[in-house]
């Protein structure tokens, strides 16, 4: 993906399967999440977090 | 634990507040922005938000005064992260116990590294890491 990382110069930066798996891990370890829990995440269509969603 | 996820395109804050009912919303990430769109709706005053249990926010910093609103009208466990998705999502936290201190230097900062987080201030151009207090760039790692 090309990212400015919100402040800088854009450029392409590899962004891996398993790197957004840790992400998910970070996310479960940190707001502990279960079976009956609906997160909701909204960001622009545009952003990492949009692609990686779909 | 089965993952189950869903995209859909919203357009309006009105959408979203509708969706975060319906969907009885445990976990909650919004920006700042998108935080202030919900607690100026009169819609949102009377919404039942008691299945919520955190919202984490970031992405910008947010205004003393909107937070307060916000803790007001979620009744929720907040938490800022910093960070870049394309790192690792969450690279530092702010949690819910630096949250209920009530200290409005804490609330100004950006919390402490995740865990497996390495993070350093440096100073920009020569990478040198910085002692505490200095002001420089953030350069973090994170698992890949």
């Amino acid at each position: 993906m090309y990212s400015s990382g919100t402040t800088g110069a854009s450029k392409g930066v590899r962004v891996t399967a398993s790197n957004l798996l840790a992400g998910v891990d970070n996310f479960t370890r940190e707001f502990t999440p279960d079976a009956s829990s609906s997160s909701l995440v909204p960001p622009p269509y545009y952003h990492i977090a949009a692609s990686a969603g779909r | 634990m089965q993952v189950v996820g869903s995209s859909r395109c919203v357009t309006d804050a009105e959408r979203l507040l509708e969706l975060m009912v319906a969907e009885r919303t445990t976990h909650a990430a919004l920006v700042p922005v998108i935080i202030r769109m919900l607690v100026e709706m009169p819609e949102a005053q009377e919404a039942d938000f008691t299945s919520l249990r955190t919202v984490v926010y970031g992405s910008s910093p947010i205004a003393p005064g909107l937070l307060a609103r916000a803790v007001d009208l979620f009744d929720a466990e907040f938490t800022q992260s910093y960070g870049l998705t394309e790192t690792v999502g969450i690279g530092t936290l702010l949690r819910p116990d630096d949250h209920r201190s009530g200290d409005p230097t804490r609330l100004k900062s950006a919390g402490r590294p995740a865990a497996d987080v390495e993070l350093r201030i440096v100073e920009p151009g020569s990478g040198t890491t910085l002692t505490a207090g200095e002001v420089g760039e953030i350069v973090l790692r994170a698992r890949q």
